[in-house]
């Protein structure tokens, strides 16, 4: 059990809900993640809102809590708005708050973030930030009201995996008890594996579920990395070493094996 | 005497189950709500036949339901009285330089799910010489050498047209209030027959049945030469350009989940009509002869089904996929009323769709 924005959980994967083959294999693989947040774009289907109860009835009746995100969202008026109409529609104060700063490689703009963030903290908004890993942006963002950070780990839909592991180490260091969460970039299991190895405390991934060739099972793929990743963080990695050393002990080995370095121990 | 049938809708399954019915000795009476049924989803469509390159994001039983249709269509078109522009030179998919991972994964999941599927990885010179007029920018792409496409609209016509001489009654522009095992119910009378076909799309009673939106242009464009239907891959939705008759092109389309019918919004305007630009710069000069809303009736697994519920047989869901697979889906359908049944590898189409809402 964990806890995050004043609810707790048992999962610690997240996961989108677009670019799914069908609304079926959404299901199915929200219901093979064990996913308790999933996050859903407003964007697109501000339109949509009353005629696609359909594809939002899938999300509601498998029963997980809706994180609406700004998705594509390029300016500080465009988040807060899809920010508020999203409170309206899904009937929470949880927004993942993205301003798009570059439309080639989606980096979050941190201007526009820090902004966005600290009027819709002002507003009443549990702020989820889709940021960068600079640890500047971070202190900014806490100072806004946000109460959590999402660093990405790459670019959105590039699927590789974190690229700047020592930021996201310094990030953790730096923010012992605000729960960080990487967003964005992750491809593989053991991605998502290595980012709880750091200790953080969650992953949020969309398409490396989405377009694989079977969205369920690598649901549950993702959702074994991360329960193991998160255990070996518990359990205490041992630290890397230069050189080999013996688990089994040098007492008893018979003294000419001793004297050859280049023997099996 | 002749066993009789109703069929509601006709869209591409209706009319081509109204056909079917009627040459194997049924009376059918054909409904349709619009006097001239230009408002529904199979007219809307782009008529484009991709039974191969589907599998992008559609399961196998697609691909085979599209390649035995490709083969029906080119009868079905022969014995109809008047020509429909129907062609099968492949399709080219493009993608620019900085997707093409895209390409590499959309190649790598159709040879996984097909082996055998006629596909090549085309460069260059190569790529130019099937299309010479695609902008240099686009340096590969793969070519579907045996997929094709058919201009929906004149199908439609021409099929509604012959089958004024082949069914019992056309009731067009007739609303369909009700209907229930064996009967017909409109504003005027209540009809018997001896089976009632529901083939309206998101408007039928079928459960589970849900609308996605497409959006598409039809331009018209005497700058452009391109022979054959050409895809751009993108990371939300790939995007068609497809030849009709003389300088007239299909650009589409979008896929939103909502069932909304108002106009194109401006955001699926620019990126539609900027990716037919792209392919061809001549694009820039053509002229927007129409944009077209439309919902495509889908389960929640995007799969097409054929079924009876409470003595009424369904089909329906056809999805992105109606002229794709329709003459096939036909062909099962009419399996299913005179046996009772599906082939085992056919079974999935039978299964009713969980109702979701």
């Amino acid at each position: 059990m964990w806890k995050i924005a004043g609810i707790e959980l048992e999962s610690r994967l997240f996961l989108g809900t677009a670019q799914y083959r069908s609304p079926e294999l959404l299901r199915q693989a929200i219901a093979a993640s064990k996913t308790q947040v999933v996050t859903v774009s407003l964007r697109r289907q501000s339109k949509a809102l009353h005629g696609a109860e359909n594809f939002w009835s899938i999300i509601q009746q498998s029963g997980v809590h809706i994180l609406p995100n700004t998705a594509g969202c390029r300016s500080v008026k465009e988040a807060v708005s899809t920010a508020q109409m999203a409170r309206q529609v899904f009937n929470t104060n949880w927004i993942k708050l993205e301003v798009i700063g570059n439309e080639h490689t989606l980096q979050p703009d941190p201007f526009g973030l820090v902004e966005a963030a600290r009027i819709l903290c002002g507003e009443g908004f549990s702020v989820f930030p889709y940021t960068n890993d600079d640890p500047v942006v971070a202190e900014r963002l806490l100072a806004s009201g946000c109460r959590i950070l999402m660093p990405w780990g790459a670019p959105i839909g590039s699927g590789r995996g974190l690229q700047n592991e020592y930021a996201l180490q310094i990030l953790r260091d730096q923010f012992p008890h605000t729960p960080l969460i990487v967003d964005a970039g992750i491809g593989a299991p053991s991605h998502a594996a290595r980012a709880m190895e750091l200790g953080y405390d969650g992953v949020l991934l969309n398409t490396a579920v989405a377009r694989s060739e079977d969205p369920p099972r690598m649901a549950k793929a993702f959702a074994n990395a991360v329960t193991a990743g998160r255990l070996a963080f518990e359990a205490g990695l041992i630290q890397a070493k230069q050189k080999a050393e013996a688990s089994t002990p040098v007492l008893g080995t018979p003294f000419w094996q001793q004297d050859n370095p280049g023997s099996p121990l | 005497m002749n066993k009789r049938a109703a069929v509601v809708g006709a869209g591409v399954i209706g009319s081509l189950m109204a056909w079917r019915l009627s040459k194997s000795g049924w009376s059918v009476d054909l409904f349709d709500q619009d006097e001239q049924p230009t408002r529904n989803c199979s007219f809307a469509a782009a008529g484009l036949l991709d039974s191969v390159g589907a599998l992008e994001d559609a399961e196998p039983l697609i691909n085979e339901l599209a390649g035995a249709s490709l083969e029906m269509w080119a009868s079905i078109v022969k014995a109809l009285p008047e020509p429909v522009f129907f062609q099968r030179r492949g399709t080219l998919a493009l993608v620019h330089s900085n997707d093409m991972e895209q390409l590499d994964q959309w190649e790598h999941r159709i040879r996984r799910l097909n082996p055998t599927a006629a596909m090549e990885r085309l460069r260059g010179d190569a790529l130019f010489a099937i299309e010479p007029e695609i902008d240099r920018r686009f340096q590969e792409g793969l070519y579907f050498p045996l997929e094709g496409n058919i201009d929906n609209r004149a199908l439609l016509r021409a099929l509604h047209r012959q089958l004024r001489h082949l069914v019992a009654g056309m009731h067009f522009g007739t609303h369909v209030e009700n209907l229930s095992i064996g009967t017909v119910q409109t504003a005027t009378a209540t009809r018997t027959y001896d089976q009632v076909i529901d083939c309206r799309g998101v408007r039928a009673s079928a459960p589970g049945i849900r609308g996605v939106r497409g959006e598409l242009f039809v331009v018209r464009a005497p700058d452009v030469a391109i022979s054959r239907p050409v895809r751009l891959l993108h990371p939300k939705q790939p995007v068609y350009v497809v030849p009709r008759s003389k300088d007239t092109y299909v650009v589409g389309a979008t896929q939103i989940e909502c069932e909304d019918y108002s106009p194109v919004t401006v955001r699926s305007t620019l990126e539609l009509l900027s990716a037919a630009y792209v392919i061809h710069g001549g694009f820039g000069e053509a002229e927007v002869l129409e944009s077209v809303t439309q919902c495509r009736p889908a389960f929640n697994d995007n799969q097409p089904r054929t079924f009876f519920r409470d003595g009424v047989l369904h089909v329906n869901g056809l999805f992105r996929h109606g002229f794709l697979v329709s003459p096939k889906l036909t062909e099962l359908a009419c399996e299913l009323l005179e046996h009772g049944t599906l082939a085992p590898q056919y079974k999935p189409l039978e299964t009713e769709a969980t109702r979701c809402a």
